[in-house]
């Protein structure tokens, strides 16, 4: 399924330059938007990863004190 | 003196003080009644009514209004018609007296045009507000209220501070734009606090989660929106506030990214959106400000959306974490909807409330030559769209992992309540504004403190958003498995005052995994007199939170234990070294 997904983004990153090349998109280069959109979608996604394993992500219960399962249930 | 009668404060702090008194069915009524008051009260307000008397010997104005405090009014007004009317069935006990409370407070300091008013309804803001915390009376409310509580008095000591300090300097308590110098400094940290900027932002995702699910609604409309009007109205054009903004909006962004709580992680995109109002301040022109108010009316807007949108999954469940939810998708349809509108909101997609109002803070920034914040900026949006979008959505209706059933009878695991209509016919309006705002950008442009120019729908601009969100989901749809969420806390810079003070003194914790063991007794004599001294604290702090189950749950709210007294011993402190530095 990745690699479909990977074929799909490719082509349709393709057709946002062509896009941009031919709409005269204002952005810095053609491709741009499509370019914040996926490249900011892997930094984000991979670099809050990579953060998470380095010193964020911690066991739910590293406060000891906090009550596990914070919700009440208020179900009717 | 007349013209204090039509000040929006009164209904919410007569209705307040009314629902204390009042049985369950007047509370409610009034939890509608009094900010449609106050909408009438500003529809009859004009621009340039000021009121102004001599208190002490200062010259205090407790009520000017202007367009800039109009446009917050108004969001304010209805952000506290709408919450009401999305907690009509489940606010319970004191809740409604704080509400009411918290958004008059709120609406106070929007109208003040003096620091000591501004100071008044500061204070009263973070008290009612944490209270609305306390109120849920579960989970960890007690303890994230009272973080909560000694940062917000913190902050309000700072303001008084400042503001003692710019009356002697200058003679004066105008809350206008100010120079930045020893006085203005300390009230421009005071509001830093106020709007979350990290790292004193922890308190945010810290205790909105903690709230019922009504009053989360209410805690986002107000506490980082009065700092955002603060920080426009003192502070415009100071070019710091352009990267702490950019930085606020990255930094939430990630953690967003991070969460598994639901409501935690719309709290972290609250730091995220503050983010690209505080840079827009920082910019300055006229644009730039406008950019920042209509960007706080909307945010209003779609972030309660989501927060109602979360909450009915929460209250119909009783689950927030998207590791015990998923397949909610069928069972909750007219929510998932709902809060989808709320979604392409905050991501700017053309044709909702984002797209005409995020849009335009950044276009003024980038008007002003920050290419590079300007670029920050747009990449925050990418993950704006990846978390509440497409990560939060699917990990709570979709995820066919989840704990949730696509079929209840199938999967009988997690039974879903009923939703109270109250609580759709909120969203309902919700989503509605959002799409007028959307559709027809005039409604919100009016609003706004200097004429708007911006045309928000070109097809260059149209062309680049809808580029950017579909790339985005491709994005997602590429690394689906790894950005589901995982069954873990983050820790962030709550971690200094949570966890460091007891590592400093010594204090044995649980084991917290395999290859982490808690400290023998024997590690403990080793350790020198300091440290036998802190583990003497830490035990006595052990046997007086040994005897917390019996009162848990009882009277008081507040959570008796060394956090209280450390807010009470640092605001004490902190008096008297600001009394010490200025005689």
């Amino acid at each position: 399924m990745r690699s479909r997904a990977v074929i799909v983004t490719a082509v349709l990153f393709v057709v946002g330059i062509l896009i941009d090349i031919v709409t005269d998109a204002p952005g810095y280069f053609p491709g741009y938007a499509a370019a914040i959109g996926l490249g900011g979608t892997l930094v984000l996604g991979l670099g809050s990863k990579w953060l998470a394993g380095l010193f964020i992500q911690a066991p739910e219960d590293y406060y000891p004190l906090d009550v596990p399962g914070d919700v009440e249930d208020l179900r009717g | 003196m007349g013209e204090l009668l039509l000040h929006p404060v009164a209904p919410f702090l007569v209705g307040a003080v009314l629902v204390w008194f009042a049985p369950r069915r007047v509370a409610q009524v009034a939890m509608i009644v009094a900010p449609i008051v106050a909408l009438l009260q500003l529809a009859l307000l004009d621009a340039g009514t000021t009121v102004t008397l001599t208190y002490l010997g200062f010259e205090l104005e407790p009520f000017r209004v202007d367009r800039l405090a109009l446009a917050f009014g108004w969001v304010f007004a209805i952000a506290a018609l709408i919450g009401g009317i999305y907690g009509l069935t489940t606010l319970k006990g004191r809740e409604p007296t704080s509400i009411l409370a918290y958004a008059g407070a709120a609406m106070g300091v929007v109208f003040a045009g003096d620091l000591m008013t501004v100071f008044f309804f500061w204070e009263i803001k973070a008290v009612a507000s944490s209270f609305v915390i306390f109120s849920r009376r579960g989970g960890n409310s007690n303890r994230a209220g009272t973080r909560y509580l000694f940062t917000h008095l913190v902050g309000g000591k700072l303001l008084l501070a400042g503001a003692i300090w710019q009356q002697s300097t200058t003679g004066s308590l105008a809350f206008d734009a100010m120079e930045l110098s020893g006085g203005t400094m300390l009230i421009l940290l005071a509001f830093l606090v106020s709007a979350a900027v990290p790292p004193l932002h922890a308190w945010l995702p810290d205790a909105y989660p903690e709230a019922s699910v009504a009053g989360t609604v209410f805690l986002s409309a107000f506490t980082t929106k009065s700092a955002v009007y603060a920080l426009a109205r003192g502070f415009p054009g100071l070019e710091l506030l352009l990267w702490l903004g950019v930085m606020m909006a990255v930094y939430g962004v990630i953690y967003a990214m991070l969460e598994n709580d639901i409501r935690r992680l719309l709290s972290y995109h609250i730091v995220s959106q503050v983010g690209f109002m505080v840079a827009a301040i920082g910019v300055g022109t006229e644009f730039a400000i406008n950019g920042a108010v209509a960007h706080a009316f909307a945010h209003i807007l779609y972030k309660g959306l989501l927060l109602m949108g979360v909450g009915a999954v929460i209250h119909a469940t009783g689950r927030s974490k998207m590791t015990e939810l998923g397949g909610l998708a069928n069972s909750m349809r007219s929510v998932f909807t709902l809060y989808m509108v709320g979604a392409v909101s905050i991501s700017s997609l053309p044709l909702f409330s984002g797209f005409v109002s995020k849009e335009m803070s950044v276009a003024a920034t980038s008007a002003e030559g920050f290419t590079v914040a300007v670029i920050l900026l747009k990449v925050v949006s990418v993950g704006t769209f990846l978390s509440t979008g497409l990560k939060l959505p699917f990990g709570t209706w979709f995820a066919s992992d989840g704990a949730g059933p696509r079929d209840a009878a199938a999967h009988p695991r997690l039974r879903v309540g009923p939703v109270p209509m109250s609580m759709f016919i909120a969203m309902g309006i919700g989503a509605g504004l959002n799409l007028l705002i959307g559709v027809y950008p005039a409604v919100l442009y009016d609003l706004m403190p200097h004429t708007v120019d911006y045309v928000p729908y070109s097809v260059d601009k149209v062309i680049e958003k809808l580029q950017i969100l579909g790339f985005t989901g491709l994005g997602f749809w590429i690394l689906i498995d790894r950005l589901q969420a995982k069954a873990k806390i983050n820790r962030d810079v709550d971690w200094f005052y949570r966890r460091l003070p007891k590592i400093l003194m010594g204090r044995p914790t649980p084991p917290r995994g395999p290859d982490e063991t808690a400290p023998s007794e024997s590690a403990w004599t080793a350790r020198g007199d300091v440290q036998r001294a802190g583990r003497s604290i830490a035990l006595a702090q052990g046997r007086l939170e040994g005897r917390l189950p019996a009162i848990r749950g009882s009277e008081p709210p507040l959570y008796p234990t060394w956090v209280l007294g450390a807010v009470l011993m640092s605001t004490i402190l902190l008096l008297l070294v600001l009394t010490l530095a200025t005689t």
